[in-house]
């Protein structure tokens, strides 16, 4: 596992001081409900301006952990510290501060989608341009619908509007894309995007692997109440060997392989002709071998070198159950 | 204006757009003009206490009582407290914003039936200040007690069976207070949304309508049982009052 917590790196490669760095410290927190334990010794960092993803299967401690961040509960030990505070007693000094999507939207059903930006315009201290706002999220034609006739969809770019009404310092959404078409998706990510590069910081939850490699700078898989592996996306992806595969002519194996330099593993499969070798040091071990074709004349077929995914590493993750 | 009170008008517009809130709402409070106008007639001027404070508790309980029941249920149930705990808004600026528009309704309803009465004939409220202490009290105790119904209720299919206790209670102290026996009378107030009812029909007719007690000075049972129980539904509030939905 790679620590969440270290040098006072920020993200777009500037140095600044730790403390005014770290949005969001959680240290060793600990909630259950009645006997269950739902988040369970989680520590985790977010820091200034970078996007945090934090994946998991159903049940993880995923929405919980959000939960305790947002100030809705208070942990049973252990700390949360959101922009310096501690998020369960200093709620009316960081709502100003921080844009919430919850996993179900809560809308008022009889409001329009106008008046429910309206409203919620009139209900912070952060401003907005709501028609804009509209245009972003992709409502403009469903201005004066009301909330209960809006799709699932519709609903959740509307929740999302409310999140990142007057672009709070910190945003926190839950699952946001879930219930959303392929093209919305893409263009809630762009927004995601440019909140992050105008100075947000946003810690997410997704089901969606492809959406945390794409956006999120740092990422967290969390299982059974813990965080099982954190960091960015390379560091959480060489959590795992890279694999080669090639089909060998059998003529060719009189030669000795070489010596690969981050082999874990290679096997040779029952006919002795399909090479997998599990390697740390994908790009060396790569070029060793193709020297070795090379040099003896030997057709390497369907070769094959790849990167653990992330996928892959979420579903190792839920199999060490 | 602040937050919590641009919300609250916000509400108050909503209820007109539940048609079957705002059907109830005006609704009621005609019904109880027309039945107090066919029951107006002959009456001694000594009995319109007695009268108003009948069709209060009626008015309370099936207007306030239910619609605050049904809204706090109906907003918790769908997620919508959580999300406005989200904005800026405070918790107590939450619980105003949602409160408004039935105390606003409330009053509305109140005051409708009080200027009827007075125009049909009702002699001017002997004790004002007492009358005022009633409704307001009355209103507030009922708005508390659908809270609380509300806080001990999974779901809006579960207030009728959870709201039961409630509405038998009053109604029964409803009907003892028209018994032959002071004792009985007197025991009426102390059930629930009755005492206030007792503070406007003395407020109303003076200190000899409602329950009469020898043993403390007259409005001070009224007063006692309006306490009692806005402790009550208080302390049902603060024990088992949720934003979310039961798990």
């Amino acid at each position: 596992m790679t620590a969440a917590t270290g040098a006072a790196f920020a993200v777009r490669g500037s140095f600044v001081g730790m403390e005014d760095d770290i949005v969001i410290e959680i240290s060793l927190l600990r909630f259950s409900y009645d006997t269950f334990a739902a988040v369970d010794g989680v520590d985790l960092t977010v820091r200034r301006g970078e996007i945090f993803a934090l994946l998991g299967t159903n049940g993880a401690g995923k929405t919980t952990t959000l939960e305790l961040v947002e100030g809705f509960r208070r942990p049973e030990s252990g700390t949360v510290r959101v922009l310096g505070h501690d998020p369960a007693r200093a709620r009316s000094l960081l709502k100003p501060r921080m844009g919430m999507m919850l996993q179900h939207a809560g809308l008022i059903e009889e409001l329009s989608v106008f008046e429910t930006l309206k409203l919620w315009g009139s209900l912070t201290t952060r401003s907005d341009d709501v028609e804009e706002l509209l245009d972003r999220i992709e409502l403009v034609h469903r201005r004066d619908t009301r909330v209960e006739q809006l799709s699932g969809g519709e609903k959740r770019r509307l929740d999302f509007a409310l999140a990142i009404y007057g672009r709070p310092e910190l945003i926190v959404l839950d699952e946001p894309t879930t219930g959303l078409d392929p093209e919305s998706r893409q263009r809630l990510w762009q927004t995601v995007e440019r909140l992050r590069d105008s100075g947000s910081t946003i810690l997410l939850t997704t089901h969606y692997l492809e959406e945390a490699e794409s956006l999120a700078d740092r990422v967290a898989i969390m299982h059974q109440g813990r965080i099982s592996v954190a960091g960015t996306l390379p560091e959480v992806l060489g959590t795992r060997p890279s694999r080669i595969t090639a089909r060998v002519p059998a003529s060719a194996l009189e030669r000795a392989l070489p010596a690969f330099a981050g082999a874990l593993k290679s096997t040779l499969d029952d006919t002795g002709a399909l090479l997998v070798l599990e390697t740390t040091a994908l790009q060396e071990d790569l070029g060793a071998l193709l020297r070795w074709a090379g040099d003896g004349g030997i057709e390497l077929d369907r070769l094959t070198a790849s990167q653990a995914s992330l996928a892959e590493i979420f579903l190792t993750v839920g199999a060490n159950r | 204006m602040n937050m919590a009170m641009r919300h609250g008008v916000l509400e108050i517009r909503l209820l007109f757009r539940r048609k079957t809130t705002a059907f109830a709402a005006s609704v009621l409070p005609i019904g109880l003009c027309v039945l107090t106008w066919f029951t107006v007639r002959n009456r001694a001027p000594e009995s319109w206490g007695s009268l108003v404070s009948d069709r209060f508790v009626m008015l309370m309980l099936l207007s306030v009582f239910m619609t605050s029941m049904t809204v706090y249920t109906a907003r918790r149930q769908s997620l919508v407290l959580k999300r406005l705990r989200t904005s800026e808004l405070t918790d107590a600026g939450v619980i105003t914003a949602i409160t408004m528009p039935v105390v606003t309704m409330g009053v509305a309803q109140v005051l409708v039936y009080v200027v009827f009465c007075l125009v049909v004939g009702a002699p001017m409220p002997a004790h004002p200040w007492l009358l005022l202490l009633g409704l307001a009290s009355g209103l507030l105790t009922t708005v508390a007690a659908g809270m609380a119904i509300a806080a001990v209720s999974r779901s809006v299919e579960a207030t009728p069976v959870t709201a039961f206790p409630v509405i038998v209670a009053t109604l029964a102290g409803l009907f003892m207070q028209d018994a032959p026996d002071a004792a009985v009378v007197a025991s009426g107030v102390m059930l629930p949304l009755i005492g206030p009812a007792d503070l406007v029909a003395k407020g109303w007719s003076g200190y000899d309508a409602g329950a009469t007690l020898t043993s403390m000075p007259p409005p001070l049972l009224g007063l006692a049982s309006t306490l009692l129980w806005a402790a009550v539904f208080a302390a049902v509030i603060a024990r088992f009052f949720r934003w979310e939905p039961r798990a």
